[in-house]
């Protein structure tokens, strides 16, 4: 909690730190633009249970809930566009929030979901990446019953393990100690594919970012008996563990700051833990640096 | 005939008169109607016509007219220009094609038009209508069309194919490649083989698996498909033909699939060994510490029986790639003839910077050179094994490094040469190669994220090789190995190769030239500014005694989105969107006389 007042003082601080910025007269701020509009648009994943999901023909998901929260602080009505996802998120945020993608070309005003390490951010030109929310780490769970112990990744050996194709998860495990549990490795085309895989019985284990899988794992009904997501510690250099925010163009201070505002109180109220406690899940607050 | 049939139908001089001029015109156009499989075999050898991108299924790109030549190149002029329009201006990567009086030429963002042979006028165009938010990994180009019977047909960027009647430009058929939202695209010119659309498929995606597939050219209906990953089942009339390769070969665990291969770039054929030669991309992962072996058949040359789909050989340039050498291009038929003997042979410039000759019956290696000045990924290749001889310069793995260790490879991911044709003359026995001179940092990127979740991606950065220029145009002897000679432009090189009997070799160049060379020297002969980048495939026909050039002008593709400081470079290229069509001067003095 302490860690939570700390984050909030530090976005505030930022806040006020903020020097107006100089903009040619035709520049529109994004936070003007949405006013004007009465609505604000969140870019999310599409078909992105336990988050973002529209395929019963309305908006449900982490995501969703999230961004009518922020809309609502800010007095504007949410919507909601899916896209198809890039090869990575440097990809997602080009199409999504500042270029357009190529056909079409539109974008929308703010990106939920958006990994906030601090060198990828420092990297970006283009857009703000802020209003960091959520801390989420590579986890393990696995059916207690098919394992006479489970310690360490070793354990996996022999068992069959679900994971989304080409994830991180995916990645280490095959590479792990030199492929000795390559074999062990299920891939399916969606975490959600895994996780319905997994909560039925046909696999022993599933490792995915801890909030998905507990989302997914919730979602599908999986046992009780399995193990709550475990974070892993991940040798070498991948990084295990990485911390959610929110994105918007470069150019609209002013939307950023309200946004800042908003998702400061949003945690702050406990709003935003009940909307992870609804959908299944854990809300596990970011670190500080 | 039906010319006459209307005639004897209608009364009235003046229809009649109509109708005769109408059989004159399909007269003096020696190939007019439907194009026929025997028309495509023999495109190479009639020079009124261009059936096929590659100017016949071989991919030879050789022309035999010679009326413009080494001696007359230097009169070549505009005849005239057709401007694409609207608002799409960027990567025209095409080649047109002739047929019956008309041009036939695809544009980027999936556009096909039908222009007048003669005077250059749009007949009609196709727009395709994208899905908005189609993410096609590398650009919005097109490379082309194929014509077969009243056809033409093309691919799009959301992964359709669209068969279009020849005369109107309405729509015939079309066919769904694969699903666009999974990353599935199409950009390559599609290939006739005996009635067959031979296709492949594009996508830098996750998730896609190459394979090449046939269907009937006059219906769309599938007819045989090829996974190019092994473990994957191909299809022939609906029915089950066979796994590619053997499961778990060459691939470990469940990796195969979705293992990458796609066979962005099409296929070429041999008629005499009723082969289809097709190129595979990398695999997937892009990091190869998470699958160990070969990963068949990723960055390989793939022979498939062009009647039952079934593979008869493959050969692989580079095993278990690190580097994202895709190994798409072209294989180029031709007979070598070294030490007294004439071999069925065919040639390949990889990404991988090796210059490839095979025979191309059995798919055995017979000779693998540089056409590159710095190969940093391996030292040559071991002719009796056919594996490259690799110089220790993958990037670290993961798990032991602390840190991501970033290795200098040359050639880069964009390849010593990549998705441009080179052209083969049987006449000087040259290839004529559009290489590029670069290198790239690359290493694992573990601070990167896809859905919201970090994974560990790659890391690359292009860089030049040297300061004065990237590109290089490369006279390649297939028998040695040896370069001939070599054009050096500053910019990197993307644009198609053309040589003909004139001694005469074609290729565009970025900063807006169509130039000409003489194909046995090297020297550059002419030069005409087209007012964009040059990317596109030149060809030439011949009309009325007359012989043309025509090439698409319009800068884009993957450099400026992909080429790190190789696109600070271009950064200031105008785009652009037309087709040039060029013959040789004639005075107007001369022409009133001739009247």
């Amino acid at each position: 909690m302490k860690a939570i007042q700390a984050l909030i003082a530090g976005l505030a601080l930022l806040a006020s730190t903020i020097a107006p910025a100089t903009r040619a007269d035709d520049d529109v701020d994004g936070l003007d633009r949405v006013r004007k509009k009465g609505t604000i648009e969140f870019v999310v994943y599409r078909d992105f249970p336990p988050y973002s999901d529209d395929r019963s023909g309305s908006f449900t998901g982490v995501d969703i809930d999230m961004g009518t929260a922020l809309a609502a602080a800010l007095d504007l009505k949410a919507s909601f566009r899916t896209f198809i996802p890039g090869d990575d998120l440097d990809d997602d945020l080009r199409n999504q929030l500042w270029r357009g993608t190529i056909v079409g070309g539109s974008v929308g005003d703010v990106m939920l979901h958006v990994g906030a390490d601090p060198q990828y951010v420092a990297r970006q030109d283009k857009v703000s990446i802020f209003g960091v929310y959520y801390r989420e780490a590579i986890a393990v769970s696995f059916d207690p019953k098919r394992f006479g112990s489970y310690s360490t990744l070793d354990d996996l050996e022999g068992h069959k393990v679900g994971v989304e194709l080409g994830s991180l998860a995916d990645q280490y495990l095959t590479n792990y100690h030199g492929g000795a549990i390559a074999k062990s490795v299920h891939r399916f085309p969606t975490l959600d594919e895994a996780a319905k895989a997994y909560c039925q019985g046909k696999l022993d284990s599933a490792i995915a970012p801890k909030g998905e899988l507990q989302g997914l794992m919730h979602d599908n009904g999986c046992p009780d008996r399995y193990a709550a997501p475990q974070p892993l510690v991940l040798q070498g250099i991948y990084h295990g563990a990485w911390e959610l925010g929110i994105a918007v163009k470069k150019d609209s201070p002013k939307l950023r700051d309200a946004l800042a505002m908003a998702m400061a109180r949003l945690i702050e109220s406990g709003e935003l833990k009940a909307i992870y406690a609804r959908h299944g899940m854990d809300y596990n607050a970011p670190g500080l640096r | 005939m039906s010319s006459n049939a209307v005639a004897s139908n209608v009364a009235g001089g003046s229809i009649k008169a109509l109708a005769g001029l109408a059989l004159a015109a399909s007269i003096s156009s020696a190939f007019a109607g439907p194009v026929t499989d025997a028309m495509i075999l023999n495109d190479q050898n009639t020079p009124n016509d261009v059936l096929t991108v590659g100017m016949g299924t071989t991919g030879q790109r050789f022309s035999s007219s010679t009326q413009i030549n080494s001696d007359t190149v230097v009169d070549l002029v505009p005849a005239w220009s057709f401007s694409f329009g609207g608002e799409k201006q960027r990567g025209q990567e095409t080649q047109a094609l002739v047929h019956d009086g008309k041009i036939f030429i695809t544009g980027s963002y999936s556009r096909l038009w039908a222009l007048d042979q003669k005077t250059g006028s749009k007949l009609w165009s196709y727009e395709h209508r994208l899905p908005e938010g189609i993410v096609p990994c590398c650009d919005v180009v097109n490379r082309g069309a194929a014509l077969y019977d009243n056809l033409v047909i093309f691919g799009t960027l959301d992964a359709k194919l669209v068969a279009l009647n020849a005369d109107t430009g309405k729509v015939v058929w079309t066919e769904t490649i694969d699903d666009f939202k999974g990353g599935y695209s199409y950009t390559a010119a599609p290939l006739i083989v005996k009635g067959k659309l031979i296709t492949g498929v594009s996508g830098g995606e996750f998730g896609v698996v190459g394979r090449i597939e046939a269907r009937d050219a006059k219906t769309g209906k599938m007819v045989w498909s090829r996974p190019t990953v092994e473990g994957h089942m191909g299809y022939l009339n609906g029915k089950e033909n066979g796994i590619s390769g053997k499961t778990n070969a060459t691939w470990p665990g469940d990796l195969w699939k979705t293992g990458g291969a796609a066979t962005w770039l099409g296929c070429t054929y041999g008629a005499d060994t009723n082969l289809i030669y097709c190129g595979t991309g990398n695999p997937a992962p892009w990091n190869a510490f998470t699958r160990p072996g070969d990963n068949l058949y990723s960055t390989s040359t793939v022979a498939i029986n062009a009647d039952n789909g079934k593979i008869e050989w493959s050969y692989q340039g580079t095993p278990n790639d690190h580097w994202d050498f895709d190994g798409v291009n072209e294989f180029i038929a031709f007979d070598l003839k070294k030490d007294g003997k004439t071999v069925k042979a065919g040639a390949k410039a990889d990404r991988n910077g090796f210059f490839y000759v095979l025979n191309r019956e059995n798919g055995k290696l017979l000779a693998a050179s540089p056409f590159v000045t710095k190969q940093t990924w391996a030292s040559g290749v071991d002719l009796k094994t056919g594996r490259p001889v690799e110089s220790n310069n993958r990037p670290g793995d993961p798990q032991k490094a602390e840190k991501g260790s970033s290795v200098f490879a040359a050639p880069s991911f964009l390849g010593g040469k990549n998705w441009m044709p080179m052209a083969y003359s049987g006449q000087t026995g040259l290839f004529y190669v559009p290489a590029n001179e670069w290198g790239m940092d690359i290493w694992n990127e573990p601070i990167t994220y896809k859905k919201g979740a970090a994974y560990l991606g790659a890391g690359f950065t292009i860089k030049p090789l040297y300061d004065d220029y990237i590109g290089a145009l490369r006279a390649v002897d297939p028998a040695t190995g040896k370069i001939v000679w070599e054009y050096k432009n500053p910019a990197p090189l993307w644009g198609g190769v053309m040589t003909t009997a004139g001694n005469l070799v074609f290729t565009g160049t970025p900063e807006g030239f169509l130039k000409a060379f003489d194909a046995k020297t090297g020297k550059e002969l002419w030069k005409f500014q087209t007012g964009s980048g040059v990317v596109g495939q030149p060809t030439t026909w011949e009309q009325d005694g007359e012989q043309y050039v025509g090439v698409a002008s319009g800068w884009g593709g993957a450099v400026p989105l992909w080429g790190g400081e190789v696109a600070k470079k271009v950064k200031d290229i105008s785009q652009g969107g037309s087709f040039w069509v060029f013959k040789l001067h004639k005075s107007g003095k001369a022409t009133v006389a001739q009247q």
